[in-house]
């Protein structure tokens, strides 16, 4: 009999068990850090035009064209002169396209009479609202992983190949980034090799800088949550997701427009034992036999570079 | 599939037989030996599509590299539907002008001192199975230039640097550039960004500072570093003969 992912390897079934736990509470994991910048404006602005974009409908995936808008300037022309007329241009035309995504669970009855009681206030008080909990990480994780999927292909750079991260090629990316009409919120995530390459650098700043507020508070919060401070305007983030390519690691600046998710709404069939609709998920317990449930947590999402110059990727050597 | 068995043995097998001159208790426990353990990996995202394109260059140990982008094959990204193998995100991708790398391209590259020519699933790309953190069955793929070695509890990744580059600079002649020589356009690309941070962090002066411009410096192709480069390694007392590409 299966006991369920948090209870023992041996299974609740065996009565022999040395000691059964007395309490069962949240393990630490990396992946908690991306429930940071789920969060920030940037990525909240991506998730209300999701919504934005209305339903799916029949089609399997969405289109946004973006518009060359107000980048002319008027020519001197005699009076009597007709002017050359040109129609307004899509200059670039994104398709996005969602995927179902789909993460099990099982769990015994055995598992979950025994249990009951046990799940500290840090999980959720009991199993369903424990997997619904877990339902909520799981589709983060996921549309995170899609996000940073991202980073590569953005065609602005920051940083060198192979060389560590420094403030003043985030700073120089920054004005880039900026120079090219970018202006409000943006986010910044790097993993922890990239973090260090900049704290090792604020660390050695000298003159004014080094008393800078961004600089002390860095110095002071950072152990703090997975947000490290806000640079240049830019929030910056610590994350565990990050891609690299065996040589450099892909971080990412993004102002909002840069990246689009788009979910598709699949509502549970009446016939379904529907335990969560999240809106982006869905949570139904299939009964296996054997008493047994499988609960299964789906989601239709994609993500796609919506405007490339709103975005820079961050490039630094691993090691 | 490749797995931890094809790896160099790191300690004694676990198929070497007990040998009765060693006390019992000697032997160790009946358990898993070292040799079963699985492979604890990190899941990742699946296989991808290596994309370069003749304008995304940069340098590295002193040669001009093409700055790869993984089209990754997941569904749900960029375009990607499910069963495609990512042609969605490959399209797109050629679209801005960049050219794929094929997945049987250059068999005969070296890959930590053999060959790819066996290569089960493409020349560039090896699939890995073990175990995740939870205990569930887990793949994850990387370059054939990476190798997992599982020390005790730990998992380190080795790295064919030199073998990588050497594909990638043989792919950006033969398939971005049809095999024309790098023009100057080409050239300035790669070194400009590396020139441009030298210059930058010579505007302090600090050990840190000088770190990072022999760091830079080192990557630069020696026929290559302008003038006002060799000025500051110059005033920073650094000697391009030392620095190691």
């Amino acid at each position: 009999m299966a006991a369920g992912a948090w209870r023992t390897s041996s299974g609740v079934g065996d009565a022999n068990i040395a000691v059964g736990p007395r309490t069962i509470q949240a393990a630490l994991n990396a992946a908690s850090k991306n429930n940071a910048i789920i969060g920030h404006p940037v990525m909240q602005q991506m998730l209300m035009m999701d919504q934005g974009l209305g339903p799916m409908l029949g089609n399997l995936g969405v289109s946004v064209g973006l518009l060359t808008l107000g980048t002319g300037k008027a020519s001197a022309v005699a009076e009597g002169t007709a002017t050359t007329a040109t129609n307004f241009s899509l200059t670039n035309s994104t398709t996005i396209t969602p995927a179902r995504h789909a993460f099990g669970r099982s769990v015994s009855d055995f598992g979950v009479a025994v249990q009951r009681g046990l799940l500290t206030g840090e999980l959720a008080p009991d199993q369903y609202a424990m997997l619904i909990n877990e339902g909520f990480q799981v589709w983060v994780n996921t549309l995170v992983d899609k996000v940073v999927a991202l980073f590569a292909s953005l065609s602005n750079e920051i940083g060198t190949t192979a060389t560590d991260l420094s403030w003043s090629a985030v700073n120089r990316g920054i004005i880039d980034h900026k120079d090219r009409g970018n202006t409000g919120a943006a986010m910044g995530i790097l993993d922890a090799v990239g973090a260090k390459d900049l704290m090792d650098d604020t660390l050695s700043l000298g003159g004014a800088v080094q008393w800078s507020p961004q600089a002390q508070q860095a110095i002071q919060d950072a152990q703090a949550g997975a947000y490290l401070g806000n640079f240049f305007g830019v929030d910056f983030y610590l994350n565990s997701e990050l891609d690299d390519d065996g040589t450099d690691r892909f971080g990412g600046i993004i102002s909002a427009g840069c990246l689009q998710s788009k979910h598709a709404i699949v509502p549970l069939p009446r016939e379904a034992v529907m335990v969560a609709d999240g809106g982006w998920y869905t949570l139904e317990a299939l009964r296996q036999g054997g008493s047994e449930t499988q609960f299964d947590l789906v989601m239709h999402l994609a993500a796609q570079i919506l405007e490339d110059n709103r975005g820079s990727m961050l490039r630094y050597g691993i090691s | 599939m490749a797995t931890r068995a094809n790896q160099p043995k790191q300690g004694p097998s676990s198929t070497d037989a007990p040998s009765s001159s060693v006390p019992a208790f000697a032997r160790g426990s009946s358990g898993p030996s070292l040799g079963s353990v699985p492979l604890r990996l990190r899941g990742g995202r699946g296989p991808w599509t290596w994309m370069i394109s003749q304008a995304k260059l940069g340098c590295r140990n002193g040669q001009i590299v093409p700055l790869v982008i993984p089209a990754w094959h997941a569904p749900g990204i960029s375009g990607n539907i499910r069963g495609d193998r990512g042609s969605g995100f490959v399209g797109q991708l050629k679209s801005q002008g960049y050219a794929e790398i094929p997945h049987g391209f250059a068999a005969d590259s070296a890959c930590f001192d053999a060959d790819r020519t066996t290569a089960e699933h493409s020349t560039y790309l090896t699939m890995w199975s073990g175990i995740d953190i939870d205990g569930r069955p887990a793949t994850r793929w990387t370059d054939a230039w990476e190798r997992p070695v599982q020390l005790g509890h730990i998992v380190q990744w080795e790295r064919d640097e030199v073998g990588r580059d050497a594909f990638l600079v043989r792919a950006l002649s033969e398939i971005a550039n049809g095999g024309a020589a790098l023009s100057a356009a080409q050239i300035r690309l790669a070194t400009k960004p590396l020139i441009d941070r030298i210059h930058s962090e010579a505007n302090r002066a600090s050990e840190r500072s000088r770190l990072l411009i022999m760091q830079c410096a080192r990557h630069l192709p020696a026929a290559h570093i302008p003038a006002s480069v060799r000025q500051i390694l110059t005033r920073q007392e650094i000697d391009l003969s030392t620095l190691a590409q």
